[in-house]
């Protein structure tokens, strides 16, 4: 039986390494900086020179619907960005819908409780996004207690089907003009939508059932640079739990 | 006569032989966390690191001294994640993640404090 536990851990080993050999966290560990992204869940680090999520599957949790994704949220509120520009790599992990997700406006009413958000959620096969929407996220019930799980609702506001293929980086383009928000990936406008006026909040990367590899994150406001980072320190806060001692 | 008292006498010390490695196999591994520190704890998984499958799950409103209940686990080395305030929390020990149980063993996890911003 533990022989059958050790060869299930080599295939599995295996099989991810081969499914996915770009993502990984080697190297020297990048110099420590003031934090910019805080990690919501999931195994995320700050490697050559990028932002990586290496799990492939995310475990689910269901306070709010970040938490059901490998996230990370920036630790800065932002009010009235105009762009937020990003390049992703994101590799399918061959199991389940892989989903990728850029969400703004993230608000809590309490602690880490982001029920309030707008995403741009990217969905596909294996192979390729197959469709893009723009969503909003609100809590469901404000008497309900905060530990109470599923107490959100997801509104698709805006949708449109695709063939982009996840393979290679891809250039992407959140902006706001008015109430008017776009998704552009590789230079092409994809979906356009109708949001609040005056959105503030953080902004938030999410991924589930495939690993990703984000970079060059700019948040501007015409001019101004409100985030920028390029990865070339670790600007990755992780909440710890310390564990005191292990008592039989 | 004789010889069924013979091969009788030898079944039941076969049986008896066996018995405690049966019962060494059947003993469950069980874990629960002690909260040691002031923030509520609303959940914690232990999570195989290879594929993030959840193993066991403890769900309660855990406050400073809380005790949750010992839970059978399968997964002798696995990780720990914690809940509190709306995210996750790596569980470490002197920045290891993963965990190691003795098989058969009940074990207690005690959590210190967090780090969190």
């Amino acid at each position: 039986m533990v022989i059958k536990k050790y060869v299930s851990y080599i295939i599995i080993l295996f099989l991810t390494a081969c499914a996915s050999p770009e993502i990984t966290d080697a190297g020297p560990a990048p110099e420590p900086a003031a934090p910019l992204w805080f990690c919501i869940n999931g195994d995320w680090a700050v490697a050559g020179g990028a932002l990586v999520e290496k799990r492939n599957r995310a475990v689910r949790w269901d306070y709010h619907e970040l938490m059901n994704y490998n996230t990370v949220v920036s630790v800065a509120q932002v009010g009235g960005f105009t762009e937020t520009g990003f390049t992703a790599e994101i590799i399918p992990a061959g199991i389940g819908k892989p989903r990728f997700m850029v969400s703004f406006a993230v608000t809590s009413p309490k602690q880490h409780y982001y029920y309030s958000f707008y995403g741009f959620r990217l969905a596909g096969t294996a192979e390729k996004i197959t469709r893009i929407e723009l969503i909003r996220s609100a809590r469901k019930d404000e008497t309900r207690s905060f530990s109470e799980k599923n107490n959100y609702v997801i509104t698709r506001l805006a949708s449109t089907k695709t063939d982009i293929p996840w393979k290679g980086p891809l250039d992407c383009s959140v902006t706001i003009k008015g109430q008017t928000v776009s998704l552009t990936v590789n230079g092409k406008k994809l979906l356009t939508g109708t949001v609040a006026q005056q959105l503030t909040g953080k902004i938030g990367f999410s991924v589930r059932d495939a690993r990703l590899r984000l970079d060059n994150i700019h948040v501007v406001n015409g001019k101004d640079a409100l985030i920028e980072d390029d990865f070339a320190k670790n600007t990755l806060y992780v909440p710890t739990a310390r564990i005191r001692k292990v008592t039989p | 006569m004789k010889n069924t008292t013979v091969a009788l006498i030898l079944s039941l010390t076969c049986a008896l032989a066996l018995l405690p490695s049966c019962n060494e196999e059947d003993t469950a591994t069980e874990l629960r966390w002690n909260n040691q520190q002031e923030d509520t704890v609303s959940e914690i998984k232990w999570v195989n690191y290879e594929d993030s499958s959840v193993d066991q799950t403890w769900s309660g409103s855990y406050d400073e001294n809380a005790v949750t209940e010992f839970k059978e686990v399968d997964l002798l080395n696995g990780q720990g994640l914690a809940v509190s305030g709306g995210t996750t929390y790596r569980i470490v020990s002197d920045g290891e993640r993963n965990f190691i149980l003795n098989e058969g063993d009940s074990e207690t996890l005690t959590i210190d404090g967090f780090d969190g911003i």
